[in-house]
Formats: C-alpha cells, sequence, structure tokens
C-alpha cells in the first residue's frame, strides 16, 4: 500500500518515452562536416596525428633507447682499448727526441 | 538512387553521394548519440565524427548489412567511446584538481531533457534518463536504440550483432535494473 504511488511513479517514467519524437540535428550540418574533414586533412594534423599513433611514439621511443645505449656501449670500450701512442710518447721522452729542423733553430734566435 | 548506387557513389568519394547520406541519416544519429550522451553539444560533436568515420571507412564496408544499419554501429561505438572517455575524466578529476591551480573539475551537466518528450512527461523522462546513465553501456545502448529509436529486437540485434534472444534478455535486464534505480531515487525523495 505505502509503495503504491511510488510504483506508479516508476511506471510513469518508465512510459515516459512511449510517444518519443525524434531529435533534430539541426541544419548545415553537412558543411560543418565538411569544414571539419578539411581541417583534419591540413598537414599539421596529418602529421601531428601520425606522430600521435601509439606505434610510431612506441617506434620512436625505441630508436632514441636504442641509440643511447650504443653511445654508451661504444664510448665504455673505446676507454677500455689502450692508447697505441702512449709506448712511443714514452720512448720520446726518456730519449730526448725532440723532432726540430734548421729552420727552428734559426727562429728561435730573435 | 538505390542503396548499392549511392554506396557505389560513396566509395568514389562523390561529395552529393555523401551530402545525401548525411541528410538522410543525421536525424538518425543525431538523435541516438544525443539519447546516450545526454548532452547536445557531445551529440552533434559525436555525429560530424560519425559522419567523417562513413566518408573515410566505406571502402571497407562490406555490404553484409544495410548501410543505416552500418551507420548506427559507428555512432553508437563512437558515443560509448566518448561516454567512457568522460568516465575516465571523472575519474580522474579530483587528482587534476589537486594539481591544478585554477580548480576546475569535470562537472555533470544539468539535467538533460530529449526535446522530443512531451510537455507532460518530462519530469518523468528526466528521471528515467538520470536513471538510464547508471546502468551497463550495452543495456543502455539496447534501450535507446529500441525506447527512443524504436527498433525492433532483430534491428537492434544486428546493429549490436547480438542474436534476437540475446537482445530480448538485455532488454530485460535493462528495465529490471531502471525499475530498482527509480525505486531508490523515488524512496529517497520522499523520505528525505
Amino acid at each position: 500500500m505505502e509503495n503504491e504511488p511510488i510504483n506508479k511513479k516508476v511506471e510513469e517514467a518508465l512510459e515516459s518515452l512511449d510517444s518519443i519524437r525524434r531529435a533534430s540535428a539541426g541544419p548545415f550540418l553537412f558543411g560543418r562536416i565538411e569544414s571539419r574533414m578539411k581541417e583534419e586533412r591540413s598537414l599539421w594534423n596529418r602529421v601531428s596525428g601520425f606522430i600521435a599513433r601509439p606505434m610510431v611514439a612506441l617506434g620512436c621511443i625505441f630508436i632514441i633507447l636504442l641509440m643511447n645505449s650504443m653511445v654508451i656501449f661504444l664510448s665504455a670500450r673505446a676507454e677500455n682499448i689502450p692508447s697505441k701512442k702512449t709506448p712511443e710518447l714514452a720512448t720520446a721522452d726518456e730519449y730526448s727526441q725532440v723532432n726540430s729542423d734548421i729552420y727552428e733553430f734559426e727562429n728561435t734566435k730573435p | 538512387m538505390t542503396e548499392p548506387e549511392l554506396i557505389l557513389l560513396l566509395k568514389r568519394k562523390d561529395r552529393a553521394a555523401f551530402k545525401q547520406v548525411v541528410e538522410t541519416w543525421q536525424d538518425m544519429v543525431y538523435n541516438t548519440t544525443l539519447s546516450l550522451l545526454q548532452n547536445a553539444a557531445d551529440a552533434e560533436d559525436v555525429t560530424q565524427d560519425t559522419f567523417v568515420q562513413v566518408y573515410e571507412s566505406i571502402g571497407s564496408f562490406k555490404e553484409a548489412s544495410r548501410l543505416s544499419t552500418w551507420i548506427y554501429r559507428i555512432a553508437v561505438s563512437k558515443a560509448l567511446d566518448h561516454i567512457r572517455r568522460k568516465r575516465r575524466k571523472k575519474r580522474f578529476a579530483f587528482l587534476e584538481s589537486i594539481f591544478d591551480r585554477n580548480d576546475r573539475l569535470v562537472k555533470d551537466p544539468p539535467d538533460f531533457v530529449h526535446p522530443g518528450i512531451q510537455a507532460e512527461k518530462k519530469e518523468s523522462a528526466r528521471v528515467l534518463f538520470q536513471a538510464l546513465e547508471k546502468l551497463p553501456l550495452n543495456q543502455q545502448s539496447a534501450f535507446v536504440l529500441n525506447k527512443v529509436e524504436g527498433l525492433t529486437y532483430r534491428e537492434v540485434g544486428e546493429i549490436m550483432e547480438l542474436t534476437e534472444s540475446a537482445v530480448d534478455a538485455l532488454l530485460h535486464r535493462a528495465k529490471a535494473n531502471l525499475k530498482k534505480i527509480l525505486h531508490q531515487y523515488y524512496e529517497q525523495s520522499r523520505d528525505g
């Protein structure tokens, strides 16, 4: 008995769509769609759309990470290779080898 | 012009054919998206999106169903995507408001009243649309297509890619859930 008015309201709500009319999209929709399509076809939109694709974005991140790791790997390897010039320089220092020629002697004196 | 001719011209990107498609089905798409989204601006946006998609994807249309069924399918799927995006935004609105200096929050729009409702039924319809928002998305779609668009179970099934019996079950659950939600609403408004 207590629920009777509520049941009635519920039924009324459920039946409220029975004679509903279709809503209209309004005029000039086609024109708006066309201008939207032109806008979307612009170069910048296409470029940003391409970059924003998940596969492209992930690919770019992967390439950057790969390049970074290559640089780190190569620089670490370069540090481990002993320099070939070191013994030669040591020998040159030990025997006081100085590459000089006759012109240098002439030029040293003012 | 017959439908196969229209589809052929549309596949050739004929402007006049596209215009005819938009003008023939714009109210059908707008009415469906408006009833699902309950917001005129969002419905207009999704309607435009739907027709852009129709124009761009017509090449992949296999003609296994009618063109209107295919357009309905795109419209419903776009509207549901929009609802999901909005729900996600709402979920993170609190977090955003913490970091946002302007304290912007994703607010619910004012109560929706469908423009095609008779004046004397507006209040009951407002409550029904509020309750409709609380249903799972597939139940919402089936209910809107059947009750607002007036489609048969078979047509709803073609759009949602379900059998007639599955649509029947879905609508049965939707009505039972709506009854429950409406009961709670009217009980609360009586008590408070």
